[in-house]
């Protein structure tokens, strides 16, 4: 019989053999493999720009914002449009977005060029008001829209799943809106 | 000849111009033993004087040049009655201030002695689009305007922003969504579409009458701009608040209007300063005297043309 301390070394020697031939093998899959991939994904990011009004309501400021590349267009419209709706740290620049916004979902019809945004009742209810205010929240939206979205002619806003006369009751919102002929 | 249905329209006063639109499948080609859907007849009418035309020379030209000669013409009416829209009401308040100021309250505090005051120094008839605290849709008050025959509209507004920076009133006339070209383009392509799917129609029949209801205020776009800047330029010399100029936008409550329109944003209400103005009487009435300088000046301007 081995003696039990030889027996234990012995044991523990292949142990170690085994982790170390484990880690030969396995670390560089793991490299290459794992971490590696997560890190390209990660990287694959868009550059956007975002209008903002500026604190005087009479002018426009913007923001290049990174976002991920989406799989889908209407993703990638809902991610350029939460940037948006988060507003900005700069206290110059207004997203105008009234409190509690969030757009639920984005309709895209390639055959009018339509793209329909479908927005919660707060961006309408908790509206504050006042033509200067209601511009602006339209046309940040459109000129966001317009400035990373070129092929989109038209915009549809929609609130709770349909249309409405009117946002702040200003500007007409059951029609969709000309991007290019909005001023 | 026996009819079973017909429409008569009883035109009180003299018409410059007329277009007459039919829808459906080619109606106009309809004769008699033939049955062809007419869904919708559109009469257009634009007031004005008619063009002298000696009867001799009436046999020999087409009905289009005639109206085409008067369309040269064309005249303002003299105004004899003002819309005064006071902006929001009822359950739409419009801005309220932090401290609970409400915009409709204001507007139609500011339109009333606004249409007292017209009545009194002008002379004029005055129609409102609401009287009282009541909600009206933006399409009914232009409808209202248009019905009454009113030569002039202005609506009153108090305007809001996100900070309490944005300061200043600012005079709104409509920017054209359409011109005449883009709107014949418009229904030439939905009458090519839907004679090539034999669809009914590819645009929609609600978007062709948008596109129409556009072009009506097209129409008075110089008068509206004229207006605009007067009233810019008379309340400028009296409010001695930020003058933040004449605006061209796509305001809804202005599109359809058959008559020079504006639109005021009297002074910001999230601005505490200028809602401390907009609570005085005093600064109100300041708004009214620009306001009825600047019809009058219009007035005068246009009238002595007619």
């Amino acid at each position: 019989m081995i003696p039990t301390n030889i027996g234990k070394k012995i044991a523990v020697a292949l142990a170690v053999l085994a982790v170390l031939v484990a880690a030969v093998y396995l670390i560089p899959r793991l490299r290459t493999k794992g971490p590696a991939e997560v890190q390209k994904v990660s990287e694959e990011m868009r550059a956007v720009t975002i209008f903002f009004g500026n604190k005087g309501a009479d002018g426009f400021v913007t923001e290049t914002r990174e976002v991920r590349v989406a799989d889908g267009f209407e993703d990638q419209v809902k991610l350029v449009l939460a940037e948006l709706i988060k507003g900005s740290n700069d206290s110059n620049k207004f997203s105008a977005m009234p409190q509690g916004t969030e757009l639920i979902q984005v309709f895209w019809v390639e055959d009018t060029q339509t793209l329909l945004l479908d927005f919660n009742g707060a961006f309408s209810t908790n509206h504050p008001g006042g033509s200067a205010g209601e511009y602006y929240t339209i046309t940040n939206i459109i000129k966001t829209i317009s400035a990373n979205f070129p092929q989109v002619a038209r915009v549809q806003f929609l609130v709770e799943g349909g249309a409405v006369e009117s946002i702040a009751g200003h500007y007409a919102a059951d029609k969709p809106i000309d991007v290019k002929k909005w001023r | 000849m026996e009819h079973d249905a017909y429409l008569f329209f009883d035109v009180k006063r003299s018409v410059l111009r007329y277009r007459i639109e039919f829808g459906g499948d080619e109606a106009s080609d309809a004769s008699a033993g033939e049955t062809k859907a007419l869904r919708k007849l559109v009469l257009f009418l634009e007031r004005g004087k008619l063009p002298e035309i000696p009867e001799a020379d009436f046999a020999g030209k087409k009905m289009v040049e005639l109206l085409n000669e008067g369309a040269k013409r064309k005249i303002i009416e003299p105004v004899r009655k003002i819309a005064l829209d006071p902006g929001h009401g009822g359950s739409d308040i419009g801005r309220m201030s932090p401290s609970g100021t409400r915009e409709k309250d204001l507007n139609l505090q500011i339109a009333l002695m606004l249409g007292d005051r017209l009545r009194e120094e002008l002379g004029v008839d005055v129609v409102m689009t609401r009287g009282e605290d009541v909600l009206v849709p933006l399409n009914e008050r232009v409808e209202a305007a248009n019905t009454a025959g009113a030569e002039l509209f202005i609506s009153i507004h108090c305007n809001g922003w996100f900070s309490t920076d944005a300061e200043g009133f600012e005079v709104f006339f409509l920017a054209p969504a359409r011109t005449e070209e883009e709107a014949q383009l418009a229904r030439d392509e939905n009458a090519s579409i839907a004679y090539e799917t034999g669809s009914s129609a590819a645009v929609g029949d609600d978007d062709i009458d948008f596109i129409l209801w556009d072009m009506v205020q097209n129409e008075y776009l110089n008068e509206s701009s004229d207006l605009a800047e007067m009233i810019q330029r008379e309340m400028s010399k009296v409010l001695g608040i930020r003058n933040r100029g004449v605006k061209q936008t796509g305001l809804r409550v202005l599109k359809g209007l058959a008559m020079p329109g504006v639109l005021i944003e009297t002074a910001f209400l999230s601005n505490p300063k200028e809602e401390k103005l907009l609570l005085s009487s005093e600064f109100r009435e300041k708004i009214v005297e620009g306001v009825i300088e600047a019809v009058r000046k219009f007035q005068s301007r246009y009238n002595e043309k007619g």
